[in-house]
């Protein structure tokens, strides 16, 4: 049995230097290699690394109630109900965005969009409806938002389709990306002035299309890819 | 047709215990208020006989066989015939139980080598139900083993009797009383330091000779309890100046209470209260006759029954107030888990937790090598202590979770410096 020069503790055999000041110990007639660990198991447990999504849900759901019932009753003493439905939507749209993740134990991202998508044309119906109309909603909105969230889950699919090679997956992203300006523009053109004519979103589309060509290339290329790989790596 | 008699010991479910109430909410993945009590044999554990003696212990104490449920209101444990497994011991203990990965059940049995451990979640009992489980399962053990019959003792269990309804009463709500006592107090200054490697709880363990200790505490005049806390006190304060605060809140240092040592009661779930021992470092320096001497009147005062009772009361109290019955659980838990954050943790620096001096009967004590206890560490309170006697050795363990170990190092010096010599061992290696 050592103790520590140091500490003056006596050390249990296992020790290979003293855990109070971390002085090695040096036993000639013991060497570190030497030393049985008997106190304690050599295995390691591993933590528990899942979230806690039941109590991020119940935790959420406070957070969210707590500004809604405060604003609806300030609102209905103050002005019987004109403005809080606005904060209301707001919240709960921005609890789709945030909060509504929490509800699932894997990633599900094609599900988040569709939600996230549906609570922004959820919100802005709200404000039409009690606005001015939906005129604006129904030509402008609702077809806009509906070409930015298929191509959003189009281009994830594309992603996240691992079977495809890297780079043909890029380029076709860039592909829709493009494709989505385009619709992005005729949509606006038709609310503004009832035709459309292509501007500003071809001059996107092609330096997009055109990398998106070069890509798609590269990756048929293989020494080419090589090449450009061996120049370019981090 | 009738229905078959149940042969189930106890009833089908259970309300938890008002101390008990608060650690459900506290929970988390990080995080379970675990405790660990540990029995060293004189030979390896045959860990085929300690699953057969597992079995019969849980017969003899059905409060083990409970997993924890939600109600809409509160919590509560579900009775279950399932039976656990002994699983092999960690060098890092009391990571937070996967309930639904160890069968439901609020505790594990480990072994290693020549140790058997017992993890218990704190709302099912405290510590003395604990020590009072894992050595009525080392009883049983041994006389599986050697055939050896350990009588009937103050912690341990006759695994041929009956269990008693006592046994699981909820002794707070018994002897609670209607005049309760303020819970507010002062906050505590808290200990940082770099952060252990997430999941890993490092223990220090220093053993000491009983006799030895017994002696230098009366030669203080003084109780070895009084005398640890003094030193860890000291210990605490030294780390306190070692960090240079300007932060003028006391240290201080929680010390659990028996309520058994007061009250009639044969339970096995929580049935203990604390003291906290506030120091303002601030004022001056502090000898250990000092310290010795403010932890004295300090526990002289706050342990009398009249007041132990008034403040459980109180918890019992805001535990029947309509307006938190009635709210649902999930609000509950969140308010639970913020008023434990805000108030038991906030008014404590660290807590020292002695079992006392465990009396084996002697055919016990000649296969046993020692006892320990260990605590967990919180987020606040990042170093605990906890010490238990038997077998003429005294362990005292720190746990915690910061890399530091400038407390313990402090507090075993000291122990050196009265004469006292100690042996190191631990669970961290590079």
């Amino acid at each position: 049995m050592s103790y520590c020069v140091e500490c003056g503790v006596r050390l249990a055999a296992s020790e290979p230097k003293c855990p109070l000041c971390q002085t090695p110990v040096v036993n000639p007639n013991r060497p570190v290699c030497q030393l049985e660990d008997t106190s304690h198991p050599q295995a390691i447990e591993e933590a528990i690394s899942r979230m806690d999504r039941g109590y991020a849900r119940q935790l959420s759901l406070i957070f969210l109630m707590i500004p809604i019932l405060a604003v609806l009753i300030i609102d209905l003493i103050d002005s019987g109900g004109s403005w809080s439905p606005y904060v209301v939507g707001a919240l709960v749209m921005s609890y789709c965005f945030f909060a509504f993740p929490l509800l699932f134990r894997f990633t599900r991202p094609y599900v988040y969009i569709v939600v996230d998508v549906l609570a922004l044309l959820g919100f802005l119906l709200l404000i039409a409806w009690r606005g001015d109309g939906l005129s604006w909603y129904l030509s402008l909105v609702l077809p806009l938002l509906i070409l930015l969230g298929v191509a959003t889950l189009l281009i994830i699919l594309v992603l996240r389709r691992q079977e495809l090679k890297r780079l043909y997956r890029a380029a076709l992203a860039m592909g829709l990306f493009a494709a989505a300006l385009l619709g992005l523009e005729i949509i606006i053109d038709l609310n503004a002035w009832g035709q459309f004519h292509l501007g500003w979103s071809v001059y996107a589309a092609i330096p997009l299309a055109v990398i998106a060509l070069m890509l798609a290339g590269l990756e048929q290329n293989r020494e080419l890819k090589e090449a450009v790989r061996k120049r370019l790596f981090l | 047709m009738a229905r078959p008699r149940s042969r189930r010991p106890a009833p089908s479910w259970l309300r938890l215990d008002n101390a008990a109430k608060i650690y459900p909410a506290t929970r988390s993945r990080k995080w379970m208020a675990l405790f660990r009590v540990s029995i060293t044999l004189t030979e390896t554990v045959d860990d085929t006989l300690l699953g057969k003696a597992l079995r019969q212990v849980m017969k003899r104490v059905p409060l083990l066989s409970y997993r924890l449920k939600r109600g809409l209101f509160w919590y509560y444990f579900d009775w279950q015939e399932a039976q656990p497994e002994v699983q092999p011991d960690a060098r890092n203990p009391m990571l937070p139980i996967n309930l639904q990965e160890n069968g439901g059940f609020l505790f594990r049995v480990r072994s290693f080598d020549k140790r058997i451990a017992l993890e218990v979640f704190h709302a099912l009992t405290d510590g003395t139900g604990g020590m009072t489980f894992l050595l009525t399962l080392a009883a049983e053990y041994l006389r599986l083993k050697y055939g050896l019959r350990v009588p009937e003792a103050p912690l341990i269990l006759d695994t041929r009797d009956e269990p008693h309804r006592e046994e699981w009463e909820d002794a707070f709500l018994r002897f609670a009383r209607k005049e309760t006592r303020p819970l507010g107090e002062e906050t505590a200054w808290h200990l940082k330091g770099r952060r252990e490697t997430h999941g890993y709880l490092h223990l220090i363990t220093g053993i000491i000779n009983t006799p030895a200790l017994t002696a230098l505490a009366k030669s203080r005049h003084t109780t070895v309890n009084s005398l640890l806390a003094a030193i860890l006190l000291k210990s605490l304060i030294h780390a306190r100046a070692k960090s240079r605060t300007r932060d003028k809140r006391p240290v201080k240092l929680s010390l659990p209470i028996n309520l058994r040592r007061y009250y009639d009661s044969r339970t096995l779930r929580n049935f203990s209260s604390y003291v906290n021992v506030p120091v303002h470092a601030e004022y001056g320096d502090y000898s250990l006759e000092d310290l010795i001497a403010l932890v004295s009147h300090t526990m002289g005062l706050e342990t009398l029954e009249p007041l132990i009772n008034a403040r459980f009361s109180a918890n019992v109290k805001a535990e029947q107030m309509h307006i938190i019955r009635v709210l649902p659980l999930f609000l509950k838990s969140a308010v639970l888990k913020m008023m434990y954050r805000a108030k038991g943790e906030n008014y404590m620096t660290s807590t020292l937790s002695n079992l006392g001096l465990v009396k084996l009967p002697p055919e016990m004590a000649v296969y046993t090598q020692r006892l320990d206890l260990v605590l967990g560490a919180a987020l606040k309170t990042p170093i605990n202590c906890s010490a238990v006697s038997a077998v003429g050795k005294t362990t005292i363990t720190f746990s915690k979770t910061i890399r530091e170990a400038e407390v313990e190092r402090v507090f075993f010096t000291t122990l050196i410096a009265l004469g006292v010599p100690v042996t190191i061992e631990s669970n961290w290696r590079e």
